[in-house]
């Protein structure tokens, strides 16, 4: 297990590296001056725009500036933004956690909901709840996302008036945002009305992660009844039905454990499709997150912020999935030897 | 033949088919027979209810937008932006993807693994966050989102086809091939090929679903084509406002990418179940 966490950190590491070579170089690609992309100095600013070229290293190789601009990345100096000309580091913390709040929140629905559901449809292979939830799933798996928020906004947004329609919670109740996470900010806030601060912030919440969490909960639903079914012809399991063991705790203790091992491999990827619907849904319900800042970026070319938001999110789903990779191999070590037999 | 034969024993996938043949259909002959331009203006008659509500009218069958286009050729005429592109940005990719790909799983030793590595970097940042970047550099407008989603798409397929050439090299048979004496141009396209079919076929109807999704977000998010051009997801962005007073504006634009991206959804998977049905039977 050590030979392979230090093997796929290494990998991580070197990706990331490769990373940092992609965003340095999106400044030269971007149009304008790749300091100013860079740093977010502009060049009407001349005094601290020369400085910032030595600084930088501007005056000698590229390989200078890169390294120059990697010990920048590492120490958290992203620049500023072109617009605000507040530093994209700081900025980008609180949008992090707003968008790692949503996201979370809906791998989770997705993750309850789902692998339920894909058991119930692997126990009933075949019969009518079977065919409702597979055809369910296959349906909703292709319904773009931001027509499904659309949907949803028209359907209890607008006519049945059960949940307003975007941002995260009613400004009337003037929550300061320190963290980034409506919930938590209420949490820690002094305000009288924490209860009724919260039931608000829920209801904000409910549409924007049902939109997120049914595309992962339909592939979850999917990857499951496959798996279970795979896993309930194995012969351990007709040899623990001959034994007599009843069906839910032949279910819930022996196929159940194994079949979710195919699952668990499959939430990173999940989680990389859930981000780019992180981004459309954000900018759909106005949520402050990443996603919405990004494309806000891309339409007042607010390179630095653009190169940020790319690090963070390209950063965080490598992030997961080395997580989910290395979960994976440790608890199902049979996995293991495969990989190391293949090497 | 085989395989056609199992996929057509299947119901839904013929419906599919037939689904997607019509909209095709639809898009090569919207120029014909969509009953006005897509971006004529009827200033008498705006927002307009489709024909089967009480106020609609039979000669606007889906009704009209907010400027008084008539919605039923816009969408005909849209299909070419929202199938129609994504149908040659994925043969485009398909074809030189498919090329490195196979090339590169043909290669060995370090320079494959390090483009292995490479490769996986760009895959795991999503395509429509890989867009949105190219956008960025080269700004909004229907040239760019098609080099963008065709650059995005390359790797993919490059990805895919490497993989599975990659497991078929090793297998006895093209061993046995390579021992009679056959040129690295036979083994790949004579022994190899038709062996990775299935995989080519999945990754096309994935790209194509892919394309058409992202297509469809960069313009509802008015970084892809530009209006007036009936673009769907261009529209649906459009309709956001309207969505109180003329709610069909929002529903027949995406009713009509839902079909679209099932249909081929639904495709996808029986084909791939009906070819892994002729593997297991052969």
């Amino acid at each position: 297990m050590i030979r392979y966490t230090l093997r796929r950190l290494m990998l991580l590491i070197i990706t990331l590296w490769l990373l940092s070579i992609l965003a340095f170089s999106l400044n030269y690609l971007f149009p304008g001056d790749p300091l100013t992309n860079m740093t977010g100095v502009r060049t009407s600013d001349p005094l601290l725009y020369e400085q910032l070229q030595q600084a930088r290293g501007f005056d000698h190789s590229i390989v200078l500036q890169y390294t120059n601009y990697f010990s920048h990345i590492v120490s958290g100096d992203w620049g500023q933004s072109l617009v605000t000309q507040r530093p994209v580091f700081e900025d980008m913390q609180v949008f992090f956690v707003a968008t790692l709040e949503l996201s979370l929140l809906a791998m989770l629905v997705a993750f309850l909901a789902g692998v339920p559901l894909g058991v119930l449809a692997a126990v009933r292979q075949r019969k009518l709840s079977d065919r409702i939830i597979m055809g369910v799933s296959l349906s909703s798996y292709s319904i773009p996302v931001f027509w499904l928020a659309q949907l949803f906004i028209l359907l209890f947004a607008v006519k049945l008036n059960w949940l307003p329609i975007t941002g995260q919670i009613n400004p009337l109740y003037n929550i300061d945002n320190r963290t980034g996470s409506i919930l938590l900010d209420i949490w820690f806030s002094d305000t009288d009305y924490k209860l009724s601060a919260l039931r608000d912030a829920a209801q904000h919440l409910v549409l924007p992660v049902a939109v997120l969490a049914i595309m992962p909960l339909t592939m979850l639903v999917r990857i499951t009844r496959t798996a279970t079914l795979e896993v309930l012809q194995q012969n351990y399991i007709r040899a623990a039905r001959a034994r007599g063991l009843s069906e839910p705790h032949l279910l819930w203790k022996h196929a159940l454990p194994n079949a979710m091992q195919p699952v668990v491999l499959q939430l990173g990827l999940q989680f990389s499709i859930l981000i780019t619907n992180t981004i459309i849904t954000e900018a759909i319900f106005n949520w402050p997150g990443i996603g919405s800042w990004l494309i806000k970026g891309i339409y007042e070319r607010d390179y630095p912020v653009i190169q940020g938001t790319l690090l963070t999110l390209a950063g965080l789903i490598l992030l997961v999935n080395v997580l989910v990779e290395l979960y994976h191999a440790w608890r199902y070590p049979q996995v293991r030897k495969e990989l190391y037999a293949e090497h | 033949m085989q395989v056609w034969i199992n996929f057509q024993s299947n119901p839904f996938a013929l419906s599919a088919l037939y689904c997607f043949g019509f909209i095709t259909l639809m898009m090569i002959l919207a120029p014909v027979l969509s009953p006005f331009d897509a971006n004529q203006q009827f200033s008498d008659i705006i927002s307009l209810p489709p024909s089967w509500d009480d106020d609609g009218k039979m000669r606007y069958f889906f009704g009209t937008d907010d400027l008084g286009r008539d919605m039923l050729s816009r969408i005909m005429h849209g299909a070419r932006y929202s199938l129609g592109y994504p149908i040659l940005i994925v043969l485009f990719a398909g074809i030189i993807g498919t090329a490195l790909g196979a090339g590169a799983g043909m290669t060995r030793g370090l320079k494959s693994s390090t483009l292995n590595h490479l490769l996986d970097v760009l895959l795991s940042i999503p395509s429509l966050l890989l867009a949105l970047i190219i956008i960025a550099i080269l700004g909004p407008s229907l040239e760019n989102v098609v080099i963008a989603l065709s650059l995005v798409l390359i790797p993919q397929f490059i990805h895919a086809v490497r993989n599975a050439v990659h497991d078929e090299i090793y297998k006895d048979y093209v061993v046995a091939a390579k021992l009679n004496g056959c040129s690295t141009w036979y083994i790949l396209t004579r022994v190899i090929l038709p062996n990775i079919t299935t995989v080519i076929v999945m990754q096309t109807t994935l790209a194509l679903s892919t394309a058409i999704l992202d297509i469809a977000a960069l313009g509802f998010l008015g970084l892809g084509v530009q209006p007036p051009a009936p673009e769907w997801g261009t529209m649906l962005a459009r309709s956001l406002d309207q969505v109180y007073l003329s709610p069909w504006l929002m529903i027949l634009p995406g009713l009509a990418l839902f079909l679209t991206v099932f249909s081929i959804n639904v495709i996808g998977d029986s084909l791939r179940a009906a070819i892994q049905e002729r593997i297991r039977n052969s």
